[in-house]
């Protein structure tokens, strides 16, 4: 009877141990330590939260800069760096140099200085951002501007092995992080500008040989669906279900890029992540409800197979790419424990779905002022459009005009943060409108595929280009809101201290109350800031810090040399954003605070 | 002698009287080639050189936003319209074959460009004659 029982002890002992021996356990266990910032999103369900409280409500007044480091490199900063054993690694715009500094003595242990051609920085759309590096096993990824993807010895920044995603060559970028879940690290391929072909690559992370590719458009073998399993709001999708929305082979022109972000739950094994807008911005030209752009996808790490999908805006008119982060919580919705999936959609709506099952709860503006859909129905997930604000309906060569939000959206890919103590999500946003007006183009490869010109400013009235907001997700209500002068291009962050943190374009890093929304502090930081804010602590104190160096779209002006262009440069962001030049220079530097 | 000199004068009348045909020639149809832009007194244009200023975009990340000169390296096209009288004869020579010891690439087959080549001629042309003040999406003359 004894050993009978030992027997099956010691079986029951190993099949639990064997469920932890994923090889990404490293990075989790790392990310669960405090002392660190061992992931780009803070956790895999892209939370952007911290358990630490040493810095609260009380005392945050108080934080001043601790130290600073310049980057050496101009252009728009995104990401942040990350903190992992009392090394900070810290990535940059290209030329993506990598510098692993000792939080100790402040020195640079190693660096890592790619050699990339320069001819990519033609054909990166919105700036030379790069948005950060994953960690796992020892090794730190990046993924830089011409889409290698490299593995790096984090002790001494060796290449380990690298490998080439995509094609600079027909405008293939890489921008976004890579992410490590399981055994994979997983890149996304920038250039919906460009009529590239949109996708998701898994590859593993201790050889870099690749494993799957998840194709956002095109016949089901490149996009892993399964047309008798794989559902859109509880139905299958049938077969190609991707290609029979297209007309003839305009989807191998159809972008869908990924660039955003990706978070993944290791109870369901899926991964979430958004596709982007359809190649031309000129609908006209691409009739049919162009699938799977502008879609939230689930997919299964180790297949890369499509459990469930969902696409926000059909037949794109506007570029309202579905790239920005899928938040991961486990809320309660309209009464219920859900293990929900929240999402800030560049459409200005806000969703919330259970991420088990795909199915749809809620979808409401998360700014008033969105006007091209007065809704969405939530059985059939169909926008309700206005015909006003259609640029189809408009046509060709007619500018269509107050469009809200603009294509910018009313969030790009600058991260909200969530909060399981206040159950609620902080949110960067824009306040912008535009005229639109689409024209018919050809493709050429390497070259832009767009097909629109566009004015772009604040709504009608009003005078702020942003709101940093709180959001309930389960009654999809502001809770508050406040105004800021540009749009809040920064990642926010949520703290156990109650405390939320966020930046300016002006380059203010800012303090507020999580439940009141009350500033509690600001310190003008030396350029505008589209870094997220992270936090970690060190010797027991903690630190928050986020990068300055304005950029990206909205600061494309200073950050690519051309404030002074004609109001349409830069897809209307000159026109839109023209006052910035009054408050920020372009810059490359990071600032910690603590107390 | 006198043969071979008189040859020589006569050859030389002719070359002259050739050039002086052929300048005559390039400057009337630099002055013709106004006939490619449509605006009217308010600096208000016509659907080609609409979309002539649209078609530019193409060439902005090189030539600039406002066709000045730019980052990407590219010459003053305002400049050189104007001081070297360039016709559109020259210009679509230019964009179509390219400048590629200079950088600039051969656009014959880009179908962005290649069709347009009267109209984005036009705008650039206009706004070197000082027809069309700035750059930036000019208004079009109403219906």
């Amino acid at each position: 009877m004894k050993k009978v029982n030992m027997v099956s002890g010691f079986a029951l002992l190993l099949l639990f141990l064997s469920s932890f021996a994923v090889a990404n356990d490293d990075a989790a266990r790392k990310a669960n330590d405090l002392n660190n910032w061992a992931i780009p999103t803070g956790d895999f369900f892209n939370q952007r939260y911290s358990r630490l409280s040493q810095v609260n409500s009380g005392n945050v007044g108080q934080l001043k800069p601790a130290w600073t480091f310049s980057t050496g490199v101009l252009r728009g900063h995104e990401g942040s760096p990350l903190v992992i054993d009392g090394i900070m690694y810290i990535h940059t715009p290209f030329p993506n140099e990598v510098y692993a500094l000792s939080l100790d003595s402040g020195k640079i242990i190693w660096a890592y200085k790619p050699k990339q051609d320069p001819k990519v920085i033609g054909v990166m759309c919105c700036d030379t951002v790069n948005r950060g590096l994953s960690y796992a096993e020892g090794k730190i990824f990046l993924y830089q501007a011409d889409t290698t993807l490299v593995a790096l010895n984090s002790t001494n920044g060796k290449v380990v092995w690298k490998v080439t995603n995509g094609n600079p060559a027909i405008a293939e970028t890489g921008t976004a992080a890579p992410m490590v879940f399981e055994d994979k690290v997983v890149v996304g391929i920038s250039g919906g500008e460009y009529g590239i072909q949109g996708r998701i690559t898994a590859y593993d992370i201790d050889t870099g040989k690749r494993v799957w590719i998840g194709y956002s458009q095109g016949p089901d073998n490149l996009t892993l669906i399964d047309p008798n399993k794989t559902t859109h709001l509880g139905k299958k999708v049938g077969k190609n279900s991707s290609v029979s929305t297209w007309k003839g082979d305009q989807w191998k022109t159809g972008g869908g890029s990924v660039w955003g972000w990706f978070s993944y739950d290791k109870d369901t094994r899926l991964m979430y992540y958004g596709s982007g807008n359809p190649g031309t911005w000129n609908p006209v030209q691409r009739p049919g409800d162009n699938k799977w752009s502008m879609t939230i996808f689930a997919r299964n790490i180790d297949t890369g197979k499509v459990k469930w999908l969902y696409q926000m805006t059909p037949h794109d008119e506007w570029d309202y790419d579905g790239i920005n982060e899928m938040i991961l919580a486990d809320i309660t919705v309209k009464g219920k424990k859900r293990k929900a999936l929240v999402h800030f959609d560049r459409n200005g709506f806000g969703y919330t779905l259970d991420r088990v099952t795909g199915e749809l709860l809620v979808a409401e503006k998360f700014d008033p002022v969105v006007n091209w859909a007065t809704s969405i129905n939530l059985s059939t997930g169909l926008p309700n459009r206005v015909k006003k604000y259609s640029t189809e309906a408009g046509g060709e060569d007619v500018i269509t005009k107050n469009i809200c939000p603009a294509a910018l959206g009313t969030k790009d890919q600058q991260p909200a943060a969530f909060s399981p103590k206040t159950e609620l999500f902080y949110v960067p946003t824009n306040h912008t409108c535009m005229n639109y007006e689409p024209f018919k183009v050809s493709y050429t490869p390497g070259q832009p595929f767009i097909g629109a010109n566009l004015d772009m400013f604040p709504p009608k009235g009003e005078d702020n280009l942003g709101n940093f907001i709180a959001w309930d997700a389960d009654k999809g209500e502001i809770v508050w809101s406040n105004p800021e002068r540009f749009s809040v291009w920064s990642g926010a962050l949520a703290t156990a201290g109650n405390v939320v943190f966020y930046g300016t374009l002006e380059g203010y890093f800012k303090a507020v109350d999580a439940v009141t929304g009350a500033e509690l502090y600001r310190f003008k930081t030396p350029s505008g800031i589209i870094g997220n804010v992270m936090t970690y602590l060190h010797k027991g104190k903690q630190y928050v810090a986020v990068f300055s160096g304005i950029g990206g779209w909205a600061g494309y002006g200073i950050a690519g040399g051309i404030e002074d262009a004609d109001g349409q440069a830069a897809l209307g962001a000159i026109g839109g954003y023209r006052s910035l030049s009054q408050y920020s220079r372009g810059g490359g530097s990071l600032t910690v605070f603590s107390l | 002698m006198r043969v071979v000199s008189i040859a020589v004068r006569l050859g030389t009348l002719f070359f002259c009287i050739f050039n002086a045909y052929a300048i005559a020639d390039n400057q009337n149809s630099f002055e013709e080639d106004k006939k490619y832009y449509v605006v009217d007194e308010q600096g208000r244009v016509g659907k080609k050189t609409y979309n002539g200023w649209r078609r530019y975009g193409t060439c902005a990340p090189c030539h600039g936003p406002d066709a000045t000169g730019g980052i990407g390296g590219g010459a003053s096209l305002l400049s050189a319209i104007k001081d070297k009288k360039i016709d559109f004869r020259t210009f679509k020579q230019i964009v179509s074959e390219g400048r590629l010891d200079k950088g600039m690439p051969a656009w014959k087959k880009d179908a962005n460009v290649n069709k347009y080549y009267d109209d984005i001629y036009g705008y650039l042309r206009a706004r070197s004659d000082g027809m069309i003040k700035k750059g930036g999406r000019p208004e079009k003359i109403p219906k």
